[in-house]
C-alpha cells in the first residue's frame, strides 16, 4: 500500500504539490489525472524516491521511500521518456536491471516481446517511440517488483500495441496483485483501464477514489423540456442558475450544457431523488445516460471552476 | 552490508561507457612511452616524476576530465532520474564514481612511475640508489595534484546547475587566487607603494589560494639542481596547503551531493549559495581588475588622496554596475524559470502575448523578487570590501614606504645597487619593481649580518628618507637600490628606493667595509691557492700564468692587499685592464680578479712574470674593427643603425687606447663608458695564433 500523507513539494516559490494526502491500496490500477502543470509527475516522482517531498510523508508498506533502496526494491518507475543507455539493446537494459531488481524476468521479457514483434538484440536508438515505450512497458511489467510508476505510460502506443499492453497488465495485476500507478492528462488512456482515479489540479488532489463509488455519485440525465423558448436558451447562465436553485441545497448541478432541444444535466447527489426532482419540471424526455471517466473529470474540473475549454484542448 | 553489495555493484556500473579509464590509461600510456624514449636519449636531463612539467599538466587536466567524465550524469536529468528511481542510495551512486575515477588514475600514474624508475635507474646509476623513494614520493605529490583539480571539478559540477556555470565555477576556483594577487595585489602594490619591490606574503598566498601555482610547487616545478630535484620533498606548509585544498573540496563535495536536488538541473546554480558568491566575487573582483587595468594604463596617480578618491568612485561604480548585470542575468533567468513552472500548459503553446503578459503578471506576483535592489546589504558588502582594498593600500602606503626597522629586529641586511658592480646590461635590464635577475643575484650576494648590517640599514635610512621627500620611484633619475630586510623572526621585507648620485656615493660607507668585500670578491675569502690554475685574460690574450706554488700564494696576498684597500672612489678612476681567472683544482670553481692599473704591487708582480698588463687591445694584431651605432629618429631624419668598418692601420690609429673590452665593464655609473656603440674587433692571440672577436665599449 502506498500512502501519501499531507505531502508539499515546492521549485522555489512554485508549489507543484500543495498538501496532498491519497492512499493507493494494493492490486489496483490507479490513475493519476490532471492538466499540464497539475503536478502528477512532481508526485509520481516524489512517490519514486527521486524528489524528496518539502513536507509530509510517502509510504511505501509503511516505509519511506526517499533514500531507501530495500524499500525501492519494490516499485519500478517508467517516466514518460525512458532513458537508456548509449548503444544498449533490451538484452542489455536486462542485465543491467537484473542487477538492481533481483525479480526481473528475463524469460517473460522475452515472451513478451516476442508478442510485439520486438527484437531483443537491437539497439534501442533505432526503436521507434512507439516500440521503444511497448520495450520499456515490458521492462516494468518483468522486473518482478509489486509497485509500477507510469508516466504518461501508454502515449505514443498505437491502439493496437495499446490494447496488447493492457491486456498484459491485467494479466500481471490478476497474478501477483501488482499496483500500477498511471500518471496522464490523457483521460482515454486510462478510461477503461483504472479502478481508482485521482485529480490533481494546480498541485492539489481535488478527488480520488473508486470509479465506480464515483460514477454513482454522479449522474447524467438527459431532457427535453416544453416550455424552452430562443431568449431563455441565449441565456443560458441565468437557466443554469435557476435550475441549480429549482434542484436545491439537496443536489449539486455539476454540469449544464444546452444543445437545442435537448437539455444535458450532470447531478451529484443521489440518483433516484434527482430524477424525481426533474420530473417536477414535466419533462417531455427524461433519460440517464452512463458517465465516462472524461464526463466526470471534466464536472469536477468544472466544479473546481477550471475552465473546460483549456482542458478540452488538452485531454481529448 | 547491503551498502557493500550496493557500492561494488554502483563501482562497476560508473565504469560504463569507460570515459575515465580511456582518457587516463590512455593519457598515461602516451606518457610512458613518450618519457621512455626522452629517458633512453638523455637520462641525466629527464625527470620521470618530480620535476616533470608534462607529468604536472597531464594530472591536472586528468583531474579535471575524468571528474567532468564520472559526474557529467548530475547535468543530465532523464539520467538522473533513472538512477535516482533505482533501489539505490545517491550517495552510492556518487561515492562508487569517486572511487572509479580515484583508481583509474591512481593504478596507471604508479605503474607508469614504476615502469620509468625502473628504466631510469637501468640508464643512470646515479639515479637508481634514490629511483624507489623518487617513484614514490612522485605517485603521492601527483596523486595529490590530481585529487586538488579533481574534488573542485566535482564541486563546480554539483554546484552548477547547467555546464556553462559548472566551466565557470571551475575557472573562478582555479583562477581566484591568481587574480588576487597577481592582477589585484601586486599591481596595487606596484603603484600605490612608492618602495615596492617584492612582497613575499603575496607569493606565499598565491601558493595557497592559487591550485595551479601551488601545484607547480608540490611537484617541484621551482627546482633546477638535478640532486635536489631528485631528493625534493616539498616544504611542510605546501604539503599542509594542498592537504587543506584536497580536504576543503572533499568536505564541500560530500556536504553539497547530500544537499544538492535533482530538480535544480537546468538552473543557473544548484544552489542559491553558489549564485550569491559567485556575484560577490565577480561585483568585488572585476572592478579592482578593472582599477588595475586603469593604473596599468593611464597615468592616474595612485599615490595621493586625489587619484585615490577617483579610483574607489571607478572601482564603486563598476561594483555596482557588475552587481546590476549579474542580478539582471540571473533573475530574467529565474522569471521565466517560476512563469513555465507557474502556468497551467507549456509556454511553447502560448501565444507570444500571452506569455508576455503571463511574465508580466509573474513579475507582479513575486514582485519583490525580481527587483535589482533586492541585495543592498550584498551591495552594500561588496563596496565595503572594494573601499577597504583599495583604502587598505592607500592608507598602508606610508607605513610601507617608510618602515626601517630597528637593527635589533634584524638578522641581516640584502641590498644591491643598481650599476654597482654589474655590467652595464645588467644596469639597463633591472627593474625597480617585481623580479630581476640581476638585483636577486645581487640581494642574495650582497648579504650583510656584521658591520655592514650597521652602515647598510644607515644608508637605507638615508634613501627612505630622501623618498619620503622626492616621492614616487619614477622620479628617480640616476639608479636605485633594492634592499631586503631580513628579520629575526625569519620574515623578509623588500623596499625600493631611487638614488640619486649623492646617496648612490653615500653608498662608500657599506663598499669601504671589510664584509662588503669579501661578499663583492669572494676571491678574498679564499686560503691555499697554490695548486689553482692562473689565467690571464684581457679580451685577446688567455695567457697561464707559469707560477710556482709559493708565488701564486704571494701574488694572491699581494692582490688581497690592494683589493681589501680598495676604496669606492678609486674605480671612478680606470676600468680594470684584465682578470685573472683563479680556477681551483679542488671544486672546478672559477673566481675572477679583477685587476687594476691603480694595484700598483699586483701589477708590478704581473709584469715581472711576463704579463703585459697594460696593453690595449689595438696593440695586438687586428684584422678588423667593426662599429655600430643607433641613430634616433629625428627632424627630417628617421632611425636607424650605422654600420662601420675599418681594417687598415691607419684607420685603427684613431681609436688606439680608447677600447676596453665588454667583460671589464664593471663600473657603468663610476667609469662609464660610452654604450651607444657597440664594437667588435677581430684580433689574433699571439701565443696561439687563434682568431678572437672581442666585443667592446669605447671610454
Amino acid at each position: 500500500m502506498i500512502e501519501i500523507k499531507d505531502v508539499t513539494k515546492y521549485f522555489d516559490s512554485n508549489c507543484a504539490v500543495n498538501h496532498v494526502t491519497l492512499s493507493i491500496p494494493e492490486g489496483v490500477m490507479f490513475g493519476l489525472l490532471g492538466t499540464n502543470g497539475a503536478g502528477k509527475s512532481t508526485l509520481l516522482r516524489m512517490m519514486a524516491g527521486i524528489l524528496e517531498s518539502d513536507s509530509g510523508k510517502i509510504l511505501l508498506d509503511g516505509e519511506p521511500v526517499y533514500e531507501n533502496p530495500l524499500c525501492k526494491e519494490k516499485l519500478f518507475y517508467l517516466p514518460d521518456v525512458p532513458y537508456y543507455f548509449p548503444n544498449s539493446s533490451m538484452e542489455d537494459m536486462i542485465r543491467f536491471y537484473r542487477r538492481n531488481y533481483p525479480g526481473m524476468q528475463r524469460d517473460s521479457v522475452s515472451c513478451m516481446a516476442g508478442q510485439l514483434n520486438l527484437d531483443m538484440s537491437m539497439p534501442l536508438r533505432t526503436f521507434s517511440k512507439g516500440m521503444k515505450r511497448q520495450a520499456f512497458l515490458i521492462l516494468a511489467l518483468c522486473s518482478g517488483t509489486r509497485y509500477l510508476l507510469c508516466d504518461e505510460v501508454f502515449d505514443g502506443l498505437d491502439p493496437v500495441a495499446a490494447e496488447i499492453m493492457k491486456g498484459l497488465f491485467r494479466e500481471e495485476m490478476k497474478e501477483r496483485r501488482l499496483t500500477v500507478i498511471a500518471a496522464s492528462h490523457k483521460l482515454r488512456d486510462l478510461e477503461d483501464f483504472c479502478q481508482h482515479i485521482g485529480i490533481m489540479h494546480k498541485g492539489g488532489m481535488m478527488r480520488d477514489g473508486s470509479l465506480k463509488e464515483r460514477a454513482r455519485e454522479v449522474t447524467k440525465f438527459q431532457c427535453v423540456f416544453h416550455v424552452q423558448g430562443n431568449a431563455a436558451a441565449k441565456e443560458g447562465s441565468l437557466e443554469r442558475k435557476q435550475f441549480a436553485e429549482f434542484l436545491g441545497d439537496a443536489f449539486e448541478l455539476l454540469c449544464y450544457v444546452r444543445e437545442g432541444a435537448f437539455t444535458t444535466l450532470v447531478i451529484r447527489g443521489d440518483k433516484e431523488g434527482a430524477a424525481k426532482r426533474l420530473k417536477e419540471k414535466h419533462p417531455v424526455f427524461l433519460g440517464e445516460m452512463p458517465m465516462t471517466l472524461e464526463e466526470i473529470f471534466i464536472a469536477e474540473i468544472e466544479e473546481a471552476g477550471y475552465d473546460i475549454r483549456k482542458v478540452l484542448q488538452q485531454m481529448v | 552490508m547491503i551498502s557493500v553489495k550496493y557500492f561494488s555493484k554502483w563501482f562497476k556500473e560508473a565504469g560504463r561507457g569507460h570515459a575515465a579509464a580511456v582518457f587516463s590509461w590512455g593519457a598515461f600510456l602516451v606518457y610512458t612511452v613518450f618519457t621512455l624514449l626522452e629517458l633512453s636519449v638523455s637520462a641525466k636531463e629527464c625527470y620521470a616524476g618530480i620535476g616533470n612539467d608534462s607529468l604536472l599538466k597531464l594530472c591536472i587536466v586528468l583531474g579535471i576530465t575524468v571528474a567532468a567524465a564520472e559526474y557529467w550524469y548530475l547535468h543530465q536529468p532523464a539520467k538522473l532520474d533513472f538512477y535516482y528511481s533505482l533501489p539505490v542510495k545517491k550517495g552510492t551512486v556518487f561515492w562508487s564514481r569517486y572511487l572509479h575515477g580515484i583508481v583509474h588514475v591512481f593504478l596507471p600514474l604508479t605503474v607508469s612511475l614504476a615502469v620509468l624508475s625502473v628504466y631510469g635507474g637501468a640508464k643512470d646509476p646515479e639515479f637508481l640508489l634514490c629511483a624507489g623513494s623518487y617513484a614514490v614520493r612522485s605517485a603521492a605529490v601527483f596523486f595529490a595534484v590530481f585529487l586538488m583539480f579533481y574534488h573542485m571539478t566535482i564541486c563546480a559540477f554539483l554546484a552548477g546547475g547547467r555546464l556553462a556555470s559548472v566551466f565557470l565555477l571551475d575557472l573562478l576556483a582555479g583562477t581566484t587566487g591568481l587574480v588576487v594577487v597577481r592582477v589585484i595585489g601586486t599591481v596595487y602594490a606596484e603603484h600605490f607603494f612608492a618602495a615596492y619591490y617584492r612582497i613575499p606574503a603575496f607569493e606565499r598566498l598565491e601558493e595557497l589560494l592559487a591550485p595551479g601555482t601551488l601545484a607547480e610547487t608540490l611537484a617541484g616545478m621551482n627546482v633546477y639542481e638535478r640532486q635536489e630535484v631528485l631528493e625534493y620533498v616539498p616544504e611542510g606548509r605546501i604539503i599542509l596547503a594542498a592537504a587543506f585544498w584536497i580536504l576543503l573540496s572533499g568536505l564541500l563535495s560530500a556536504y553539497l551531493q547530500k544537499k544538492r536536488k535533482p530538480e535544480n538541473v537546468g538552473k543557473v546554480f544548484a544552489f542559491p549559495g553558489a549564485y550569491r558568491v559567485v556575484s560577490f566575487l565577480a561585483a568585488v573582483m572585476i572592478p579592482l581588475s578593472f582599477v588595475s587595468l586603469l593604473l596599468e594604463v593611464t597615468e592616474i596617480p595612485a599615490q595621493g588622496n586625489a587619484g585615490a578618491a577617483v579610483l574607489i568612485a571607478v572601482c564603486l561604480v563598476v561594483g555596482i554596475l557588475v552587481h546590476f548585470l549579474a542580478e539582471r542575468l540571473y533573475l530574467g533567468g529565474r522569471k521565466r524559470y517560476d512563469y513555465e513552472q507557474s502556468i497551467e500548459e507549456p509556454a511553447a503553446r502560448a501565444p507570444l502575448l500571452r506569455r508576455r503578459r503571463g511574465m508580466q503578471q509573474t513579475e507582479e506576483a513575486f514582485g519583490k523578487h525580481y527587483g535589482l535592489f533586492r541585495r543592498k546589504w550584498q551591495m552594500f558588502a561588496e563596496g565595503m570590501v572594494v573601499c577597504l582594498v583599495v583604502g587598505g593600500f592607500l592608507a598602508g602606503a606610508d607605513s610601507f614606504d617608510h618602515e626601517i626597522p630597528e637593527q635589533e629586529e634584524l638578522r641581516a641586511i640584502r641590498i644591491c645597487v643598481n650599476g654597482l658592480n654589474m655590467s652595464y646590461k645588467e644596469l639597463e635590464e633591472n627593474e625597480t619593481k617585481g623580479d630581476s635577475y640581476g638585483t636577486d643575484r645581487g640581494l642574495s650576494q650582497y648579504r650583510f649580518t656584521e658591520e655592514g648590517l650597521t652602515e647598510g640599514l644607515k644608508w637605507a635610512g638615508m634613501l627612505a628618507e630622501k623618498q619620503e621627500e622626492k616621492g614616487s620611484m619614477k622620479e628617480a633619475q640616476y639608479t636605485f637600490a633594492v634592499v631586503c630586510y631580513e628579520g629575526k623572526d625569519g620574515t623578509e621585507k623588500y623596499r625600493a628606493y631611487p638614488a640619486e648620485e649623492e646617496e648612490f656615493q653615500a653608498f662608500s660607507s657599506v663598499f669601504d667595509t671589510e664584509e662588503y668585500k669579501r661578499m663583492a670578491y669572494p676571491a678574498l675569502t679564499w686560503t691555499d691557492v697554490g695548486d689553482n690554475r692562473f689565467t690571464w685574460r684581457d679580451g685577446v690574450c688567455g695567457q697561464v700564468l707559469p707560477l710556482s706554488k709559493k708565488e701564486k700564494e704571494e701574488f694572491f696576498q699581494i692582490w688581497k692587499e690592494e683589493m681589501g684597500g680598495l676604496k669606492m672612489d678609486d674605480l671612478k678612476t680606470a676600468a680594470p685592464e684584465g682578470i685573472l681567472e683563479m680556477r681551483s683544482e679542488r671544486w672546478g670553481e672559477i673566481q675572477r680578479l679583477l685587476i687594476y692599473p691603480f694595484f700598483e704591487d699586483t701589477v708590478s708582480f704581473l709584469k715581472s712574470h711576463g704579463i703585459e698588463t697594460g696593453k690595449d687591445l689595438l696593440d695586438y694584431p687586428v684584422r678588423s674593427l667593426d662599429v655600430r651605432s643607433v641613430r634616433p629618429a629625428g627632424k627630417n631624419r628617421v632611425s636607424g643603425a650605422v654600420m662601420k668598418h675599418y681594417e687598415t692601420e691607419g684607420e685603427f690609429a684613431g681609436w688606439k687606447d680608447r677600447l676596453v673590452w665588454e667583460e671589464l665593464d664593471w663600473q657603468p655609473l663610476l667609469y662609464p663608458l660610452r654604450y651607444e656603440e657597440e664594437i667588435e674587433i677581430e684580433a689574433e692571440d699571439p701565443a696561439s695564433g687563434a682568431l678572437t672577436e672581442v666585443r667592446c665599449y669605447q671610454k
